[in-house]
């Protein structure tokens, strides 16, 4: 739906005004013909523009093409396809201004972001785009849609609104997992040291399809699908000898201290880098409790399917006061040797206060005991997890050195 | 982002921005020098842009700094102040303007930014708007267009590259220190899609609707003074024309007026054209009174009458004269003198007779439109125009139209025409040496006005419009004619003879009008202009002083009060003077300048109240009226339509054997009309399927090419004479095939057994291959089938 078209003067103008009422003055004062022709003159060019801005905006259709989600300082296009419905005119100098507002935390300021349309050919079809990087996840909405136009000599400014908005969703940013996680999660220990490759003996009962990886065999490829999605796809088994993965996210706190907004990111980016790296190079079971805002478990087998569920709650969840972490946990599943259990929150977690309510023989205690822990307020974070700091971080830097 | 990584079309189109802008500062600082008279500043300026285009700009050997700029503006603003003082009795507006020159050569050399570029531009449009307020010349008129559309230009282009210009730049030089951060992704060479040819054409169009624009708001804003600003420095324009006085202190060049002024067409007893030799004179204004100073002013009608009253006695040589005057701030009408009332004479003219001259009883300005009159005269002989117009008035009465030169008195005090020995010494010595080197002290008046006349054409003296500057401000401008330039129109030439003529006791008197006019061979009536105004000069005769060959043919009667005798003292060929110098596309092109320039002093300098209802008003209240009168004027329309009804039945009684088919048939063209415009969109549909089929041409057409003809003669004979025929499923060529073996399984018809096979590739040629057969081609085939014929038959016998 397309707004009214509005005009308004630009701060520039106002001299040009100015010196049109001088001349005007003028003319009419002392009938001075040329000041008057001189006054017309420099009336024509303010006549033009309200008339051709209200042509130029006249009978455009504009469709967005942006992607459902990205990850979060992951740069991404947003195109336009504008399409002037005009049957001689052109459009020319379009504006369009995009707004974009973080559905998910409102603290964000919302943003602007624009691009240019130089020509829309009468009955063309013209496409125009920018590049975006979001640095923070969450819901965002791009919408209304601002054209704007100042032909031909930008001395006055045509805006028009339209009511069209899209959403996407911005996943945590993913960092690179370092030596401590690899020493303590060995998913694919018995991969990176025993040169176990399958050489397509089925191993298992089919379950799914997940994409290809150096060492797959050639034979475990699922054409159909591969032809279909134009990468490589292998179909994946039961695999009686795949670890599982547990990771039970922490991110409730008490009222009275709340989580340090970096230290929630950046445990959603861990989080997010470790389900991710899991679902590349694992074909187990995953399961994944989140104890925030909304509390949600997740579990299925690994791939891209469970991957995107995970990746879309840590997008959207917040830290969330005064929850019991353990009750928000229930029960553990049953948890083989060779399974991992690992709990990853913003702060230290004493296991001790977990037990009564719903573990009255301390079994939950022994498998919390083998639990593997990541605190990323720990300093020694930086052995498990690391993120590439965002330009912000950088400034601040520069600013505290 | 620097320029130097800007991509290369955007740097072209800044470029095209910096000449742009430089180009209006020089055009916006020549006007202003025009005004001022004074063109160091706009040399200075010139200079200065072009310098700093090359230097700042394009080499960027130097850029001016924020103190180097403060520096300077705090100079200009001293230097202004100076001026200020110093002519503190002038204008001040000027000393202003100037500064605006200083602070555009500052601008100049400072890095081009957009404020940079819009100051340029503002200040300019400042320098225009002073010098509108002092110059008034066409060429600011010129030079204004130019400035306009350059204006135009650069203001487009600094939009273009102020919109474009963030979303050119380079995403990786682009730091995100923000939550959401976005670049613009557009290609560098887009902007040609922006500035190209359709810029130069949308520039042209809105330079044309503003210049339209300008045009209507200006002739229709109300003015509400008689006399519009004429401007600080305003330079007198002066034209050739019309007026009811002469004054001949006017100095510089006098340009021709195109104008037209009347249109006159002549007849004769039976009403048919009379055709004009030589170039006829149409007296307007008789000036008899000389006020000094080359002042000749008319003296006021004392005996007016009307002109119904002056009948011809001599009808037979009487000559209609059809005017179409348009209209004008006077009230004199232009007639081959002496003049008659004839039948169509309109009875509000008056004639006087002591000057014979023609008047309207209202001014013509008043008319609202031309005026149409005619007028009888008797002046012509043989198609050419007499020399002596018979005086309605003689004896004591010709002292009061013909005042009688100034005798010296005692005292001095009757010098009151200003025509005397002291003040025009060498006008009267020149006369008299004229008269005595002729020994004509004792001839008659005739003689010696004639000798005096030609006194002028003996070649010592030349026409010219451009009046010298030298004037000699002490002398009268008559006798600094005679003694100092002897260069002059015809003005000047006229007002001497008269005096000359007076100085020799002759009654002598100037007259204005215009001779000759352009002549229209086809239409046979003269179109005169401003252009052919001329003066020359009457001296009074009586009966015994007119020599007997001119008497030839006049009546007695009527010169019995004696007559005037036209001379003119003009050199001949006025126009030819001016020609001989130049080439004719020259003269054509001065021509069309003067033209202009009297455009624009009447019209857009001089557009006051008065102007603006003459020129403007009235006549779009009279098309208006004119048009409310055709369409709602019922009678009209009624006896139109029973005039068409009348002319269709007719018509329709004679075509359709008198069957009243009137209303059917204007029914039916209607009621198409309307099935035409409802169907519109159906016959373009139609109209494209049909065009399209004429130019792509289908199996109907194809049937006519030979291959397709020659290939189902084929088919037929060979039905009809072997009895083998095409199968459905069978195409040509399998036909072909087939047949061809069945024929070369008879003796007869062997020979053609390949025949058929070349007719089907013949006939896919010109079927799918849209090539048409030769001529040789399709006789050998013709001729071949015809034989196959023959053979087909003899086989069947």
């Amino acid at each position: 739906m397309i707004g009214r078209t509005r005009i308004s003067i630009p701060k520039t103008t106002w001299a040009y005004v100015a010196i049109l009422a001088v001349a005007v003055l003028g003319a009419i004062m002392r009938e001075i013909n040329l000041l008057i022709i001189l006054a017309g003159m420099m009336c024509g060019p303010l006549l033009i523009s309200w008339q051709m801005i209200h042509i130029n905006l006249r009978k455009l259709t504009i469709r967005r093409k942006i992607p459902t989600s990205v990850f979060s300082g992951s740069p991404f296009d947003v195109e336009f396809s504008i399409h002037n419905q005009r049957r001689s005119v052109d459009s020319w100098a379009l504006v369009l201004e995009d707004r974009i507002r973080n559905q998910t935390n409102q603290a964000i300021k919302m943003g602007k972001a624009r691009c240019f349309v130089p020509r829309v050919g009468a009955k063309q079809l013209a496409t125009a785009r920018y590049r975006v990087r979001l640095l923070t996840r969450g819901r965002y909405r791009f919408g209304p849609l601002r054209i704007s136009t100042g032909v031909p000599f930008g001395l006055l400014q045509g805006k028009i609104r339209t009511g069209t908005y899209d959403d996407v969703l911005v996943f945590p940013r993913l960092g690179t997992l370092r030596r401590g996680w690899k020493r303590s999660v060995q998913y694919d220990h018995q991969g990176q040291h025993q040169n176990h490759q399958r050489k397509g003996r089925i191993e298992g009962n089919f379950y799914g399809l997940r994409d290809w990886q150096s060492g797959d065999s050639h034979r475990w490829i699922h054409w159909r699908s591969s032809a279909k999605r134009n990468e490589l796809l292998v179909r994946q088994f039961e695999e009686n000898r795949s670890h599982n993965l547990v990771l039970l996210v922490d991110l409730t706190h008490p009222a009275a201290t709340p989580v340090d907004p970096k230290h929630l990111e950046l445990v959603t980016s861990f989080v997010a880098t470790a389900v991710t790296d899991y679902c590349r190079r694992s074909a187990g079971q995953i399961t994944v409790r989140v104890a925030g805002s909304p509390a949600v478990e997740i579990h299925g087998p690994s791939g891209r399917a469970i991957l995107n569920d995970i990746l879309e709650v840590l997008a959207e969840v917040s830290s969330a006061a005064d929850l019991v972490p353990h009750e928000t946990f229930g029960a553990l599943p049953h948890l083989k040797s060779t399974d991992h259990l690992v709990i990853a929150g913003t702060r230290s977690i004493k296991f001790d206060r977990w037990t009564p309510s719903f573990d009255p023989h301390g079994n939950e205690r022994a498998k919390l005991q083998s639990a593997i822990v990541f605190d990323v307020s720990d300093p020694n974070i930086d052995d498990v997890f690391t993120i590439e700091p965002t330009p912000s971080d950088i400034s601040e830097l520069e600013l505290a050195e | 982002m620097t320029t130097t990584s800007r991509p290369p079309a955007v740097a072209v189109v800044e470029r095209l921005l910096q000449f742009n802008v430089v180009l209006l500062v020089i055009l916006g600082t020549s006007l202003l020098a025009m005004g001022q008279q004074n063109f160091i500043y706009a040399i200075t300026a010139g200079l200065a842009a072009v310098v700093a285009i090359y230097i700042t700009d394009i080499k960027r050997y130097y850029t001016m700094g924020p103190d180097a700029t403060t520096f300077a503006a705090m100079f200009a603003c001293l230097v202004l102040v100076i001026q200020v003082v110093r002519n503190a009795d002038e204008s001040q507006l000027l000393n202003v303007a100037n500064i605006l020159i200083y602070l555009e050569i500052i601008l100049l050399f400072q890095k081009k930014e957009d404020r940079t570029y819009w100051s340029l531009i503002a200040l300019s449009l400042l320098q225009v708007i002073v010098a509108a307020a002092l110059n008034l010349g066409l060429v600011f008129g010129v030079i204004m267009a130019i400035y306009v559309i350059s204006g135009f230009a650069a203001m487009m282009l600094f939009f273009i590259l102020r919109e474009m210009r963030p979303f050119l730049e380079d995403p990786s030089n682009k730091t995100l220190k923000h939550e959401m951060e976005w670049v613009g992704l557009l290609p560098s060479e887009s902007i040609r899609d922006v500035v190209n040819h359709r810029f130069v054409r949308r520039l042209i169009r809105m330079v044309f609707v503003t210049g339209l624009a300008t045009i209507l708001v200006f002739f229709s804003i109300p003015r509400f003074n008689n006399s519009a600003w004429q401007g600080a420095n305003r330079k007198q324009i002066t034209t050739v024309g019309f007026t009811e006085e002469v004054r001949l202190d006017d100095i510089g060049r006098i340009l021709e007026n195109p104008e037209q002024v009347m249109r006159v067409e002549f007849t004769d007893l039976l009403n048919q054209p009379y055709q004009v030799d030589g170039e006829p004179y149409f007296r307007g204004t008789v000036l008899s009174e000389y006020h000094g100073g080359g002042v000749w002013k008319q003296r006021r009608l004392r005996n007016p009458v009307s002109l119904r009253s002056q009948s011809s006695f001599d009808l037979a040589s009487t000559v209609s004269q059809h005017t179409t005057l348009e209209p004008g701030s006077h009230s004199v009408l232009f007639s081959v003198a002496p003049s008659y009332s004839v039948s169509e004479t309109p009875t509000n003219l008056a004639i006087d007779k002591g000057t014979r001259q023609v008047t309207i009883s209202e001014e013509l300005s008043k008319s609202r439109g031309p005026y149409h009159y005619t007028i009888g005269t008797t002046a012509f002989r043989n198609g050419w125009q007499r020399d002596l117009i018979p005086s309605l008035i003689g004896g004591s009465l010709i002292t009061s139209y013909y005042p009688p030169l100034d005798r010296p008195s005692n005292n001095g005090i009757a010098r009151n025409s200003r025509i005397n020995d002291e003040t025009l010494p060498t006008v009267f010595a020149v006369a008299q040496e004229t008269i005595e080197a002729a020994n004509l002290q004792d001839a008659t008046n005739f003689e010696k006005a004639k000798t005096l006349e030609n006194h002028f054409r003996r070649g010592r003296y030349t026409y010219s419009l451009d009046v010298n500057q030298n004037r000699d401000q002490q002398l009268d401008p008559i006798e600094d004619f005679v003694k100092n330039h002897r260069s002059g129109h015809c003005e000047y030439f006229a007002g001497t003879l008269t005096c000359m003529l007076r100085s020799q006791g002759i009654p002598a008197r100037m007259v204005v009008g215009y001779k000759g006019g352009e002549f229209n061979t086809v239409g046979d009536y003269y179109i005169v202009r401003q252009l052919h105004a001329h003066a020359w000069v009457e001296a009074y005769l009586t009966i015994d002083q007119i020599p007997d060959d001119e008497l030839e043919g006049a009546s007695e009667t009527l010169l019995r009060n004696g007559a005037t005798l036209r001379l003119d003292p003009t050199p001949d060929g006025v126009q030819v003077v001016l020609a001989n110098n130049s080439l004719p596309i020259v003269t054509t092109v001065r021509e069309f300048v003067d033209y202009c320039q009297v455009l624009w002093s009447d019209y857009v300098l001089g557009l006051n109240s008065i102007r603006q209802q003459e020129s403007i008003y009235w006549p779009i209240i009279r098309g208006v009226q004119s048009v409310g009168y055709y369409l709602f004027n019922v009678d009209l329309w009624r006896t139109r339509l029973v005039a068409v009804q009348e002319r269709a039945a007719a018509l329709v009684r004679q075509r359709f054997f008198g069957i009243p088919l009137l209303y059917p048939v204007i029914g039916g063209f209607v009621l198409s009309l309307l099935s035409i415009y409802r169907g519109r969109r159906w016959i373009r549909r139609r109209a494209a399927q049909v065009w399209q089929r004429v130019r792509a041409p289908r199996d109907s057409i194809r049937k006519s090419v030979p291959g397709f003809a020659i290939y189902r003669q084929l088919e037929s004979i060979l039905e009809e004479s072997l009895g083998i025929h095409r199968t459905e499923n069978q195409t040509p060529y399998e036909f072909a095939r087939v047949a061809g073996q069945q024929l070369s399984r008879h003796p007869l018809t062997a020979e053609y057994a390949d025949l058929p096979k070349t007719i089907a590739i013949a006939y896919y040629r010109a079927r799918f291959g849209a090539q048409r057969l030769s001529r040789h081609e399709r006789q050998t085939l013709a001729t071949r089938v015809k034989q196959l014929t023959n053979a087909c038959q003899g086989s069947h016998s």
